[in-house]
């Protein structure tokens, strides 16, 4: 039961994270009960907020939703809870309707203002950024899989290992491009290639080594991150030339396949 | 095929169908909306295409196939619709010009800023790592002319191997689908740059139904709550699992869809139907809907029961009528059918 309860907390405590939502939201759950607790519409979606929060936090059917959806997304059975539009309710219940002509306008320019300023924060959030692919796929991927296209063998697979940034976008990007594993190795058909994703993923990679593992794998390419000074004699001896580089990615090719 | 017709191509199949293919549901509604038709032709195509899907997969179609179907069922409940729209397109214009001129100043601040998010998500960039499986299945259907029959990750065949966890909610195919539709748009750019301003809309024209339902004669309040709601999503990015980030970052997948429109949908319809004496709304819809969850994701499978429960409960308590229940859990099937499905064959 401690445990389960534990398990509940940590899991609020994800959905939330260092946010001042869970706040506002029981500010405007008290301005609700405290003010407009009469309206029907009011008291149903109080009803329904309890009832959710009841169902997230009693142990009993945590329990039974957790073996259903899995325990690391439990937090995900709190997207029930209206919470944008509770807030947004309150907010909206807030204002008397006794406006002049002055306030009115003075308000309008505050929401207009409040429109921009809401914008450019939601840009800057560190959410979103600019590619020069149509795919919206980093762009170091996108110009790896069109370095690795050119170079290919006509009519023939293309095979390419790449690490975990790179090998979750390619087949988003090119899906001709065949991959001996995938995003955290899913996918991998055996014991080499989850090898090779340790190998080209290692914080100091032998490039000897994954050479080798990628020769198995029949990798027709490999990309990986190369240093300034790098020595391409353990590439080399398995047959892997680079044939370029794409930021610190070095790409190379298996001349021999 | 030029980009320019490919776009127009997307604003056909994503704006027109859903609109004209939802008028049929509402026809018996003394005055319907715009939005209104929207969000029901998005509940009526999305649980066509759970079950078209799931059908294609089991008799191991090809995607072409499956495109062809949806294309022409699509097309022909649109067609339908716009032929029960004829009688109806004088007074729904008259309503649209009339909800323009009563639009409260707020409204259109709120309009302003959704714009600017719709915008936003159309012309940056978010990447994701889950698209390494939900766009690259898609990319590969698309590739392979198939239906979960090869891994996303590697492209090598899935063999007897069953993503169990997956194939009840194939919003991926469905997003091939309609990369398809739009003149062979490449997946990716559709998931990035198409669906993003779509859902986004459409995730505010659920909010707008909400804000019309709790503020139904005060225009001012409805605007305000509009443009709150809208403002307080730009702020979100607190944490990572909150349905508001899904919403602002990744809304082409089929889970954050779930979270940031679909729920409130069926919150929506909930309060609108189950706990009204009189339904606003045909049952069926809330039928749809429970269809439409399971669509976008496994955890529609599970979450969307859940919301119908609790306003079941409440009904119980409050109609006391067992018929209305009966009617309640009939529209869960959906769910019901395919989590025992998963957890019992699937699964097991």
């Amino acid at each position: 039961m401690k445990e389960s309860i534990n398990w509940i907390i940590t899991n609020w405590k994800l959905y939330w994270g260092d946010g001042s939502f869970q706040y506002l939201l029981l500010a405007a759950i008290i301005y609700l009960i405290g003010w407009k607790r009469k309206k029907r519409s009011v008291q149903q979606v109080l009803l329904y907020l309890l009832a959710g929060l009841l169902l997230f936090i009693c142990p009993l059917t945590a329990t039974f939703i957790q073996k259903c959806i899995g325990e690391t997304v439990y937090w995900r059975v709190l997207w029930i809870l209206p919470v944008t539009p509770v807030i947004a309710l309150a907010g909206a219940e807030f204002p008397e309707n006794r406006h002049t002509d002055f306030l009115h306008s003075g308000l309008i320019i505050i929401f207009i203002s409040a429109a921009v300023i809401c914008a450019n924060s939601l840009l800057h959030s560190g959410n979103y950024t600019r590619t020069y692919n149509h795919q919206k796929v980093p762009d170091e991927v996108a110009n790896i899989c069109n370095l690795v296209q050119e170079n290919a063998q006509e009519g023939a697979e293309v095979c390419l290992a790449a690490d975990d940034h790179v090998a979750s976008y390619v087949r988003v990007y090119d899906p001709s491009i065949i991959m001996p594993y995938g995003r955290r190795t899913k996918g991998s058909l055996d014991q080499n290639s989850r090898s090779l994703y340790q190998a080209i993923n290692a914080d100091s990679p032998d490039y000897g080594r994954i050479a080798e593992l990628a020769a198995d794998k029949d990798c027709s390419f490999i990309s990986v991150a190369i240093p300034e000074n790098f020595d391409a004699a353990g590439m080399e001896s398995m047959g892997y030339t680079l044939i370029g580089t794409v930021n610190q990615y070095g790409v190379f090719k298996r001349m021999t396949a | 095929m030029n980009l320019i017709i490919k776009g127009i191509l997307a604003g056909f199949w994503l704006i027109i169908v859903p609109a004209a293919s939802g008028v049929p549901f509402l026809r018996k509604k003394d005055r319907y909306t715009p939005g209104e038709c929207f969000l029901t032709g998005y509940l009526f195509l999305f649980a066509l295409a759970e079950v078209m899907i799931l059908t294609t997969y089991y008799l191991r179609t090809s995607l072409h196939i499956l495109v062809q179907c949806y294309a022409a069922a699509a097309g022909l409940a649109a067609l339908w619709g716009i032929i029960c729209l004829r009688k109806q397109a004088g007074r729904l214009a008259a309503d649209i010009k009339d909800s323009v001129r009563g639009a409260s100043p707020y409204f259109w601040c709120a309009l302003i800023l959704i714009f600017m998010q719709m915008c936003i998500l159309a012309v940056y960039a978010h990447f994701d790592a889950d698209d390494a499986f939900y766009v690259a299945t898609a990319t590969t259907a698309v590739q392979t002319d198939s239906i979960f029959t090869v891994n996303p990750y590697t492209g090598f065949s899935y063999g007897n191997y069953v993503p169990s966890r997956y194939i009840l909610s194939p919003f991926p195919i469905f997003l091939a689908v309609i990369s398809q539709l739009c003149g062979g748009l490449h997946p990716a750019i559709t998931a990035h740059t198409v669906f993003p301003p779509v859902f986004q809309m459409l995730a505010y024209m659920v909010l707008y139904q909400i804000g019309r339902r709790w503020f139904r004669n005060d225009s001012m309040r409805r605007g305000i709550f509009l443009f709150l709601a809208a403002a307080l999503n730009c702020f979100t990015s607190y944490s990572i699992y909150n349905a508001g980030t899904f919403q602002m970052v990744r809304i082409w997948q089929g889970k954050a869809l779930l979270a940031s429109a679909f729920l409130p949908l069926l919150f929506f319809l909930s309060l609108s139907i189950v706990m009204e004496e009189q339904p606003e709304y045909p049952w069926p819809l809330l039928f749809l809907a429970n269809a439409s969850c399971c669509l976008l994701s496994s955890m529609g499978i599970m979450l969307a029961p859940l919301v119908q429960g609790i306003f079941l409960l409440f009904a119980l308590f409050r109609f006391k009528s067992p018929k209305r229940l009966l009617k309640g859990i009939l529209c869960c099937m959906p769910s019901l059918i395919l989590g025992i499905i998963y957890l019992f064959v699937l699964k097991a």
